[in-house]
């Protein structure tokens, strides 16, 4: 009884209001591309300072849930992920935004974001330290597969011909490795700058890669930004609740990969938003239209990305190692506060975890109203602000927020080049999702690698190293799917309509 | 695989469709003579990775010389000009920030980008609508970031 | 500023800001306004969380703010090489780190030398640790020493990166024991101890802060410091065991260049006062930290102290030629 009575703490009317705050300003953050979740939790740290323990976790726990579901915003209405995992928003967000149904794309990521958000804040209480050691037996080969699996699902995510996409992602792994090594300690591909020292920061080369081929193309043309149907305005909530219901099962599928893969700390979120993306386009029976604006595409990403926050916090509460950026920063202020993470976590430290925990599902559950009421109005701004106020606007965005990432102008300066680099390679129909995957992946890919081979070296072996646990041949096993699937589906597709005239898609795979 | 298979599609024209595998081909080049000097548990992985490039893109070239590329004739057209100032509008303020200070190079992009992205005439009442606005935006932006998230923005080399 | 005001900023927000330009920092009122702490490396680590509790103390002491920033890139390179970039007048301070700032720079380019970092207080230690697992067969040091060299290499620890505090505690281990072990490098203490704790590695070169944090799960075989730390009784120095290992990972502040000496002892001293107050030496202890006091006065003979013993080793090491 325990849960109830901290859970009911958690209502009080002052930690219900500052809960209310937490997640209205989390959104507004998070919807700003640049200003990520780390940086809100970061910021809000040392006012908690002055709070009891309780309200200082709902208020931390609060702008966090807001900050995650704010980034959808402007993966939908501008085509920017403001963190790594909303990328996968922007593959059919963006398309039903610039067709006329970016009200509709906003309210479906509003009601994925709760059902996700749901799932994961109930992985957190129920079976946390379960999924703990789960998380545990991810060595650095397993993190390598993994990270092989993710870049397999390159076949699945580019348009058009496979070899560019694998180009792309070549492309963004060499990216990856500008900088420091960890592994070596190797200063490479420099060039005698010091301003890549310190590598590729990925929330600018996602701004860079995103945004300003937008805004380059934006003020190509007169044309209005996104297609405005006067007749359609509104939340559009029963339609939104319609779809939800048709991919209920999908919602579901999506929530559990988002948990399941959010537990491994450094990986999480974008790989598992891009986990789930794929496997709904696969189970889906019109998967063509999966990139050019399918309702069900924003609601699995949605829906997985949001229960990484309850995943996340798995190993950060039973391990003490933090799954996410933000995540060790409401670690760090949790040790201020007193609290120690291990077994007493649901033993001394109960009411702590569950007042944080009761915390998270009352901030997920007042994401509904408060998303589609700040949602209503962000896509409303978007579709009536006149383009020559919404150009520099965004402009303006993308240069703060690279700025604020680190303070560094030199930042702006790479996320500008790549940028520029990004449209004239999207205009030679490379993608910018390979790259980014690329360089979301490379570090992971490399330090699994050679951690894996010194580790095959102390061992004796290195194929027992790298193909020597289940887990390895698991996700072997599915990355080989991974690759086959598309060409044993055209295949079968082929078979079926044989002699007709197929579009040209049907190369994409061969 | 015979001659059943249709030409490829190029994103744009046929000739840049060919000149990009060069492109990567060179990026892997790079990106492999320069690991000469790198210890082996650092240049690994990127070698790897560059031979995997070069290799993606000889099989590209392969497909489309065998193949045959059909030029994409419905491209979308814009402005150039329009494009090109933008991309020297944003540089030119990244470059000059750390020196001129955040508030007075954003509002003066700010102003700089509203023009190129008008397309209407200007009226003087819509000109200074637009101002307005954006001195408005400018101010809460670095209301926000400045004060409240507390990011010490460039104030400007120049001046202080 | 002229133009911006002319247009029409709101002009509660620029008058603040004519005063933060015309403030002149007077060491008597210093501080007058919120200090920037620039923390080289992401959240979420020793640094971070030292800076978090300080944060509280500061705040009393002074009435104003330590706010903590986030510069992370090449194990502390990017912050540190923009460290003469920024303001001098004391507003902003930057985490120094060693034995990071000695090493970084030794051999190769990394946009700053360790005389580039004007250190002003450091505050605490680290120190280093062998940490097993619960479970882990090896009770002694001796036991982990014996196994490595009947297999050598087959010992295999993890640490984080290269040319770290943990990558020279383990070659100069290596050394002294006359053992080969595997160091394999993560990409943080937090990756490390996660391969700790799932079996990957036999043992980890962390610091008696790790093991405090995961006391249940793990404990320390050796631990480089001077004295036993008195959270962890029952953990033998490595001096005590015939090693002359003394070491770990010291924290401190540094500002750019040019900032002035009176501010400097001013920041210095608001430090040391934090240091000496029983309830944050309390809640350091219980985090494992050690802490030490090396004000502005003693610094450089700390700091060149520093730079003997790790110039030698790593020459000595071959970390560097």
């Amino acid at each position: 009884m325990d849960i109830l009575s901290h859970a009911l703490g958690a209502l009080s009317p002052l930690n219900l209001g500052l809960a209310l705050l937490g997640v209205a300003s989390g959104i507004i953050i998070g919807a700003l591309p640049g200003l990520s979740a780390t940086m809100a939790v970061a910021v809000l740290v040392p006012v908690t300072f002055g709070m009891t323990p309780e309200s200082a976790l709902i208020m931390l726990g609060a702008i966090y849930t807001g900050a995650i579901y704010g980034g959808s915003y402007s993966a939908i209405l501008v085509n920017t992920p403001g963190t790594p995992s909303a990328i996968a928003t922007t593959f059919d967000g963006f398309p039903m935004a610039k067709r006329g149904d970016g009200d509709l794309a906003v309210t479906l990521s509003t009601l994925a974001s709760v059902v996700g958000g749901l799932v994961g804040v109930f992985a957190l209480l129920t079976v946390a330290p379960l999924l703990a050691q789960v998380a545990l037996s991810f060595g650095p080969v397993e993190y390598f597969w993994l990270a092989i699996f993710g870049l397999t699902l390159i076949s699945a995510l580019s348009e058009g011909s496979t070899l560019k996409g694998f180009m792309g992602a070549g492309f963004g792994l060499l990216l990856s490795t500008i900088g420091i090594a960890v592994v070596g300690g190797d200063i490479r591909y420099t060039f005698g700058s010091q301003v890549l020292l310190g590598g590729i920061e990925i929330v600018s080369a996602l701004i860079g890669l995103y945004c300003i081929p937008v805004l380059i193309d934006l003020v190509a043309s007169p044309e209005s930004h996104l297609k405005v149907d006067e007749k359609q305005r509104g939340i559009r909530l029963r339609e939104g609740l319609m779809h939800a219901w048709i991919g209920k099962f999908n919602l579901l599928r999506s929530a559990t990969i988002g948990t399941g893969v959010a537990i491994l700390p450094g990986a999480g979120g974008s790989i598992a938003s891009l986990v789930s993306y794929s496997e709904a386009r696969r189970a889906a029976k019109d998967s063509s239209s999966f990139g050019k604006g399918n309702p069900q595409g924003v609601l699995a990403t949605e829906a997985a990305n949001n229960a990484t926050v309850g995943g996340g916090f798995i190993p950060t509460l039973v391990l003490g190692i933090p799954g996410t950026p933000p995540d060790a920063v409401i670690l760090g202020a949790l040790l201020v506060q007193g609290f120690r993470t291990g077994p007493e976590l649901f033993t001394t430290n109960a009411n702590i975890t569950y007042t944080f925990v009761g915390g998270l599902f009352i901030a997920t559950c007042l994401l509904l109203p408060l998303g589609l009421l700040i949602g209503r109005y962000a896509f409303k701004s978007i579709i009536s602000i006149p383009k020559a106020l919404l150009v520099p606007t965004i402009a303006f965005m993308t240069v703060i927020g690279t700025y604020a990432i680190r303070n560094s102008v030199s930042d702006v300066i790479i996320m500008l080049t790549l940028g520029i680099i990004g449209w004239v390679l999207n205009r030679y129909g490379f993608k910018p999702s390979p790259i980014v995957l690329g360089l979301i992946l490379g570090p992971i890919a490399e330090q699994g690698f050679v951690q894996g081979f010194l580790m095959g070296r102390a061992s004796g072996s290195y194929a027992v190293t790298f193909f020597g646990g289940p887990i390895s041949l698991t996700i072997i096993a599915l990355s080989i799917l991974s690759v086959f699937y598309p060409v044993i589906k055209a295949r079968r597709a082929q078979r079926r309509h044989t002699n007709d005239a197929d579009d040209s898609r049907q190369e994409v795979s061969s | 695989m015979s001659k059943a298979l249709p030409k490829l599609q190029a994103s744009c024209s046929a000739r840049s469709e060919l000149l990009m595998p060069l492109l990567f081909i060179g990026i892997g080049g790079v990106f492999l003579w320069q690991s000469q000097d790198m210890s082996q548990l650092g240049a690994i992985f990127p070698v790897t990775i560059a031979i995997v490039v070069i290799i993606a893109g000889l099989l590209r070239l392969a497909q489309l010389v065998v193949r045959g590329v059909l030029s994409n004739t419905e491209r979308d057209k814009g402005s150039t000009p329009r494009r090109a100032l933008l991309v020297v509008v944003m540089t030119a303020w990244a470059l000059v920030m750390p020196w001129a200070g955040f508030l007075l190079t954003g509002l003066a992009s700010f102003v700089s980008l509203m023009m190129i992205a008008q397309y209407e005439a200007w009226t003087p009442r819509r000109l200074m609508g637009h101002l307005l606005t954006g001195v408005v935006l400018v101010a809460f932006f670095y209301a926000l970031f400045a004060l409240l998230l507390n990011v010490p923005l460039p104030l400007g080399r120049w001046w202080v | 500023m002229r133009i911006s005001l002319s247009i029409g900023l709101a002009a509660g927000l620029g008058l603040s800001l004519a005063s933060a330009f015309t403030t002149v920092a007077i060491a008597d009122d210093f501080p007058a306004k919120n200090i920037q702490y620039v923390m080289p490396f992401g959240p979420g680590g020793e640094s971070d969380i030292s800076a978090r509790l300080q944060q509280k103390y500061f705040e009393e002491i002074t009435g104003k703010q330590l706010i903590v920033q986030y510069m992370p890139g090449g194990g502390g390179a990017v912050g540190w090489s923009q460290l003469s970039d920024m303001p001098t007048d004391g507003y902003a301070i930057m985490g120094s780190n060693l034995p990071h700032i000695i090493l970084k720079p030794m051999g190769q380019d990394v946009g700053f030398q360790t005389e580039d970092i004007n250190n002003f207080f450091y505050f605490h230690y680290s120190p280093d640790a062998i940490l097993v697992r619960n479970e882990s067969p090896y009770q002694t040091l001796d036991d982990l020493i014996q196994a490595a060299q009947e297999a050598p290499g087959a010992v295999t620890f993890s640490g984080s990166g290269t040319y770290s505090a943990n990558d020279v505690a383990n070659t100069r281990f290596q050394q002294l024991a006359d053992v080969t072990t595997t160091y394999i490098p993560f990409g943080g203490s937090g990756a490390a101890v996660t391969a700790l704790l799932g079996g990957v590695v036999e043992a980890e070169w962390g610091y008696t802060t790790i093991a405090a944090n995961h006391n249940d799960k793990v404990r320390m075989l050796a631990v480089a410091s001077e004295e036993r730390h008195p959270m962890f009784p029952d953990v033998p120095t490595f001096q005590e065991l015939g090693y002359d290992m003394v070491g770990g990972a010291y924290r401190g502040m540094a500002v750019p260049e040019g900032t002035p000496q009176e501010i400097q002892q001013k920041l210095s001293d608001i430090f040391q006062q934090i240091n000496q107050n029983p309830q944050f030496q309390q809640e350091m202890q219980d985090l494992g930290f050690v802490l030490i006091d090396v004000p502005m006065g003693e610094m450089d003979t700390f700091m060149s102290d520093q730079m003997d013993v790790y110039e030698a080793s790593a020459r000595e090491l071959g970390l560097i030629d």
